[in-house]
């Protein structure tokens, strides 16, 4: 057992959900106590009407019952008709060993959605390991499809991994959106929420994965329909042009002249900010980001904001039973926090910036505030620096 | 398969519409989390597999933040997730250990220990292990065995988790003119009809349970001279505290029936030795003349009902005295205590039952027959029908005859949906 006196980290299936919330053609019906559906869909921002729980009762644990599983199922296809149904187990549902293959088989031939089964989940994984999966399971699903999608011409970009399932996601992605309609005259097939259905990734010109956690499906649509990727986040200056030149590269557009024009502005507000800098009290940040944006905000903080940034590093739980790792973090008094909610407000005493999981307080009430892309890096430094002062 | 009111069993089997629940109820995990926010010296064990403990924990955590910004202390609060080799080989000396390591911090005074789903499936006797660590250590600690799938709300939770924090406290002398509300899970007890009559007459609000309460408030809980039920959630822990301190509780939490209000207050006037029937036989006369009007325009019609936190079953009574008829009742996370309420309203009507209203299961229902009324949260589905709808109060805790007054003017406002559908 592991203990933990703050947030253990976020389970597997937490990570599967946040990857799937975004699909609009998908559904995941969970043989489960209804309860975890509750703080399910309460953890996981934006649409979740697509998740199901059977409300697993003490009948079915002691009986082996699983006709609820498949009403649900055939519920589920009737009303939302889904291009695809994930039939995922619980821990409990895990505990008595229920066969959900044996209900699939028995019901695919009733629905019309395709039906898989993601069962057997390691008692101890963390969500990122969720969403590789998630996005793992949905390569596989495209593959079995790809030979009844419509033939169709590229139409534009898709962003995978960033909706409003994240914080601040909307706000990002409409960066990102702006940036290469603006610049490249390239429209985003995400809507204006992030989501898109699985059946359409056929459609993209190319492919913007912004959690790497993404790559097995962006890497199945390279491989079915030849379709470019790339895997970055826009954090600074030095994020975007990467983002830009990749883009190029991938769609064979040239950038317009309004790229290079709002490329120097930037630049001059970055130097204005090494300026306002000169002569002040250097501060720490303390970053406690998840891992996929750890890299790209660090970049942006040290190599062109001149910050000294530390994280939390691994060390044995002071309190675990078996010497379990944990993270310990060495915050000084004087860091200034670039973490989620929580983190933030157990360190009332410190400055912060909310960058994941809010808590109710933090949460922004624009949705167009982004922090990732070029007006995301001015918008960082108008958040940043009143805390320097 | 459809049941009707005179079908009835028990709550947990009446049906629900759909086998696919989306969001579901609360776990009743949740409801244990309630109970503990701002409790120092106090130790809250979450044991289970990772999903449980990550949402568990969470949910607590931010409760703290809500207790830090106003000052109030914090509960501490531990995530114990299970691994593989946990579930395979029992979990009794680790555990044991933990426990242990705990209680013998200097600042714990108890430890509670909140299982979940999985752990109860598997069975192993850990109040063996509770028992255990308690005697050799001589602290509080306690364990609240959590299974959603047993459950029929999160209000369960909350039972347990006020039952095992009001377990085996000390006898203290009786103070005179103090009182405690226990059940409150909201704000605004203090400011409730018979707080603030007791409050005028010089008596002492000794805690607020468990809206604003702490572990020191519930160690002298067995100085009340009575408690003031008001909402279900407290009245085994009004029963117990009788039962163990004789101390006498009176139930503000029959909210919707008059009958029950106007002898909760009788009772109260009793304890405190003061005669309030010309009082009450205004407050009679009042709301009698209320209704006559509420009557008139309401009486005839027909009725949804879908409050979550409100004893389904006497409200339902309350508007079917009023002339409205009940066709449909879901019935939320909380159960009528008692059967009274169910059985004279059966006599009346034999609505359909389902468990919540469920988004599918409320407009299933509507497409099969639209009702003139809908009681219970306007969001969503409901505003595309051509329906009038109004809510009871919920949001603050209030009793007696002012919020059977309040009702009654929320009937007599209800809005028009705009029906487009």
């Amino acid at each position: 057992m592991k203990v933990y006196d703050v947030l253990p980290p976020a389970s597997i299936r937490a990570g599967f959900y946040r990857a799937a919330a975004p699909w609009k053609d998908v559904a995941v019906v969970e043989f489960g106590p209804e309860g975890t559906m509750h703080y399910v869909q309460s953890n996981v921002r934006g649409e979740t009407g697509h998740f199901f729980a059977t409300g697993l009762k003490e009948k079915q644990i002691i009986f082996g019952d699983t006709e609820n599983l498949e009403q649900a199922i055939l519920e589920v296809d009737r009303r939302l008709k889904p291009g695809w149904m994930i039939v995922m187990s619980s821990p409990v549902s895990e505990i008595i060993g229920a066969d959900l293959r044996a209900v699939c088989c028995k019901t695919q031939r009733q629905v019309q959605a395709v039906l898989s089964v993601w069962d057997q989940l390691p008692v101890e994984a963390d969500e990122f390991r969720g969403k590789r999966k998630a996005y793992e399971m949905a390569a596989s699903y495209l593959k079995k499809i790809a030979s009844e999608l419509p033939e169709s011409q590229p139409e534009g970009i898709l962003v995978l991994g960033l909706s409003e399932v994240d914080y601040n996601g909307v706000s990002d992605l409409n960066e990102i959106r702006r940036m290469m309609q603006d610049y490249l005259g390239m429209p985003l097939l995400n809507d204006e929420l992030g989501r898109y259905a699985l059946r359409d990734v056929k459609r993209a010109r190319w492919i913007l994965t912004v959690e790497p956690e993404a790559e097995p499906l962006a890497a199945a649509a390279q491989e079915l329909w030849g379709i470019p990727r790339y895997q970055g986040v826009p954090y600074g200056l030095n994020g975007c042009k990467e983002l830009m030149a990749a883009a190029e590269q991938a769609t064979g557009l040239r950038p317009n002249d309004r790229w290079e024009q709002e490329l120097k502005e930037a630049a001059y507000v970055i130097r204005q900010f090494h300026t306002g800098m000169e002569n002040r009290r250097p501060r720490g940040v303390f970053l406690d980001i998840r891992p996929s944006r750890m890299a790209a905000m660090e970049n942006f903080l040290t190599k062109e904001l001149e910050l000294k940034v530390t994280h939390p590093h691994q060390t044995a739980s002071a309190v675990s039973t078996d010497g379990a790792v944990t993270r310990e973090l060495a915050i000084a008094p004087d860091d200034i926090l670039l973490a989620s909610g929580l983190l933030c407000s157990l360190y009332r005493s410190n400055d912060s910036i909310c960058l994941e999981d809010p808590v109710v307080r933090q949460r922004t009430f624009s949705r167009h505030l982004p922090l990732m892309g070029l007006w995301g890096a001015e918008n960082f430094l108008t958040l940043f620096y009143p805390l320097l002062l | 398969m459809r049941m009707h009111l005179r079908d009835y069993t028990r709550a947990v089997d009446v049906p629900r519409y759909t086998c696919a629940i989306s969001p579901g109820k609360h776990c009743p995990l949740f409801g244990v989390g309630i109970v503990f926010q701002g409790m120092a010296g106090v130790t809250l064990i979450y044991i289970g597999p990772q999903d449980c403990v990550y949402y568990a924990q969470t949910d607590t955590l931010l409760r703290q933040l809500a207790s830090a910004r106003t000052g109030g202390p914090q509960v501490r609060t531990l995530a114990v997730q299970l691994s593989d080799s946990d579930l395979i080989f029992g979990i009794r000396p680790q555990l044991e250990k933990l426990l242990e390591k705990e209680a013998r911090r200097e600042d714990t005074n108890a430890v509670f220990l909140v299982t979940s789903c999985s752990v109860e499936v598997l069975s192993e006797d850990l109040r063996g292990t509770v028992d255990a660590v308690a005697a050799r250590t001589g602290k509080r600690i306690a364990l609240i065995p959590i299974e959603n799938f047993k459950t029929f709300s999160y209000f369960e939770g909350t039972e347990k988790a006020l039952a095992a924090l009001t377990a085996g406290l000390k006898p203290l002398p009786r103070r005179e003119k103090s009182f405690a509300v226990l059940g409150a899970r909201k704000r605004g007890a203090d400011e409730s009809e018979p707080v603030r009559w007791l409050l005028e007459r010089g008596y002492t609000l000794q805690s607020i349970l468990p809206y604003e309460t702490n572990a020191e408030k519930v160690e002298h809980l067995p100085e009340a001279a009575f408690t003031l039920v008001m909402e279900g959630c407290g009245l085994e822990v009004a029963k117990q505290l009788e039962r163990d301190y004789h101390i006498p509780y009176v139930r503000f939490d029959r909210r919707l029936d008059l009958q029950h209000i106007v002898q909760a207050w009788r009772e109260l006037s009793a304890l405190v030795g003061a005669d309030r029937e010309t009082w009450i036989e205004e407050q009679l006369r009042e709301i009698g003349q209320m209704e006559e009007v509420v009557s008139a325009k309401v009486s005839g019609t027909t009725f949804f009902y879908s409050q979550t936190t409100i004893y389904p079953f006497e409200a339902c009574l309350f508007l079917s005295r009023l002339g409205m008829e009940p066709l449909c009742i879901f019935q939320g996370s909380v159960r009528d205590k008692e059967a009274d309420a169910r059985l004279a309203l059966a006599k009346r009507a034999d609505p359909v039952l389902w468990q919540n209203a469920d988004q599918s299961a409320l407009r299933a229902m509507l497409e099969e027959q639209l009702p003139d009324y809908f009681v219970g949260a306007t969001g969503g589905t409901i505003r595309e029908y051509p329906v009038l709808a109004f809510s009871f109060p919920t949001g603050r805790v209030d009793a007696g005859f002012a919020y059977y007054k309040t009702c009654l003017r929320r009937i007599l406002a209800a809005q028009r949906m705009e029906g487009n559908r």
